[in-house]
């Protein structure tokens, strides 16, 4: 046998996950298909003038990603749960953390790629500049966070009842900092100010996600044992 | 070859809500010995198999295996446990090949290749290496389940109704596989309804009522 590392584990889960997701691509079209149903809804209801857009879209962009986010983390565990695949890896010598980490850091490339394909729809519908020194910083904690999350109550809900409606009501409130950190970073951003004005919101969120995963590795790990 | 059983488990007991399923139940699994458990349907059997692969959590109750210097660590148990679940724990999207490779990397199996080759002649697949889980029929998934428990050579091997959904040529590999096992001193913990399979030469029968184990 080979001596695992920590960081090969974690290599082993993500690269099944990015296999199984380029095969079945159900987790990506999920996110992206409601995030821009979203987008494009919002875009028909308001009419917003400069002013206004830089009140709107940071919460159309956060609110759609967080949404979208939260069907593709019901659907991730859902794919592992099918044939008991999860519970085989279970029974693998991979510490639980490692796993929350590699499920985690999965479901944060899927995040990315969906922003990735949502921010220039953002610039055509509603005509906003893009400072990239802002917006990376800001999205990548909070999709890191997102991610965090996603993984707790994705593992949490999966099992229950009406897991659908189970893991919004988990983990809305709890997100409610992060998504507030997101939204006013980006209104930044869309209101001309510089990375500077946002550090604030950028430290609060950096510190959600330092905070989302210690305390999720250790309820993924009671959580998954169950 | 290690004396004395390779697994002990001791007062396990688990509860679903009220009911007491497993009620301070003791098992020792020897080297070399195949035992079968029998029990009626919702007896535990498979409660049991779960806790002792540690993808069950017991309310109470201790899981060891005294040949390994660490003998309560779950990360060694892990290691010297292969199980065969009513569901084929592999992921449908992927091919058996890159099923085994997932799980043999996770195993930390120096040589993965070769070993995967090895181990799915034992099951007769090697020519469903390349082919989707998803694809493949219920007793060729079995088939390919099996060969995943025994990638990573584990000391003990649980079997939950190995037999169920397997063909007459399926079920003689089966056989053949689990004699080859026991005469390498592994140890065997096999749940059967059916009288399809022959477990060994001298399998152990235990019988679990009412959450306990009886000879």
């Amino acid at each position: 046998m080979i001596a695992m590392t920590y960081m090969s584990y974690i290599y082993t889960v993500v690269k099944k996950d990015l296999l199984y997701e380029i095969r079945s691509k159900e987790i990506i079209s999920s996110i992206l298909v409601f995030s821009l149903i979203s987008i494009v809804t919002f875009n028909f209801a308001f009419d917003p003038t400069p002013k206004v857009i830089v009140l709107i879209v940071p919460g159309i962009l956060w609110v759609s990603l967080t949404f979208g986010a939260i069907l593709g983390f019901n659907r991730a565990f859902a794919l592992e749960n099918e044939n008991g695949g999860f519970d085989g890896t279970l029974m693998t010598p991979i510490p639980k953390d490692a796993l929350f980490i590699a499920k985690s850091f999965s479901s944060f490339i899927f995040l990315v790629i969906v922003e990735v394909f949502l921010i220039p729809l953002l610039v055509v519908f509603f005509h906003i500049e893009i400072n990239l020194l802002i917006l990376i910083p800001v999205s990548l904690l909070a999709l890191l966070g997102l991610s965090f999350l996603g993984c707790v109550f994705g593992a949490l809900s999966v099992n229950t009842r009406a897991s659908e409606v189970m893991l919004p009501v988990l983990f809305i409130p709890v997100i409610i900092p992060l998504v507030l950190g997101a939204t006013q970073g980006t209104q930044i951003m869309l209101a001309g100010g510089e990375l500077k004005d946002a550090l604030d919101w950028i430290g609060l969120m950096a510190v959600f996600d330092v905070t989302y995963m210690i305390v999720g590795a250790f309820c993924f790990s009671i959580i998954v044992s169950e | 070859m290690h004396i004395g059983p390779i697994l002990k488990a001791r007062s396990i007991v688990k509860s679903f809500g009220r009911i007491r399923v497993l009620d301070g139940l003791d098992i020792s699994l020897n080297p070399g010995t195949v035992t079968l458990l029998r029990g009626d349907n919702g007896s535990g059997k498979t409660t049991l198999l779960s806790i002792l692969s540690l993808t069950l959590a017991a309310d109470s109750g201790l899981i060891e295996m005294p040949a390994l210097k660490q003998s309560r660590d779950e990360k060694y148990i892990r290691s010297n446990l292969g199980f065969v679940a009513h569901s084929s724990q592999l992921y449908g999207k992927l091919t058996v090949k890159e099923n085994l490779q997932y799980f043999g990397e996770l195993q930390g199996i120096q040589f993965l290749s070769d070993v995967i080759d090895d181990s799915v002649k034992l099951m007769g697949i090697e020519d469903r290496l390349n082919v989707r889980v998803d694809t493949l029929s219920h007793g060729l998934r079995k088939r390919a389940s099996i060969v995943r428990s025994i990638l990573h050579d584990p000391d003990v091997l649980l079997l939950d109704e190995p037999d169920s959904g397997l063909d007459s040529k399926s079920i003689s590999m089966l056989e053949l596989l689990i004699e080859d096992l026991t005469k390498v001193g592994k140890a065997l913990l096999i749940t059967s309804h059916g009288n399809t399979l022959r477990f060994g030469k001298d399998p152990v029968f235990a019988f679990l009522h009412e959450g306990k184990l009886t000879k």
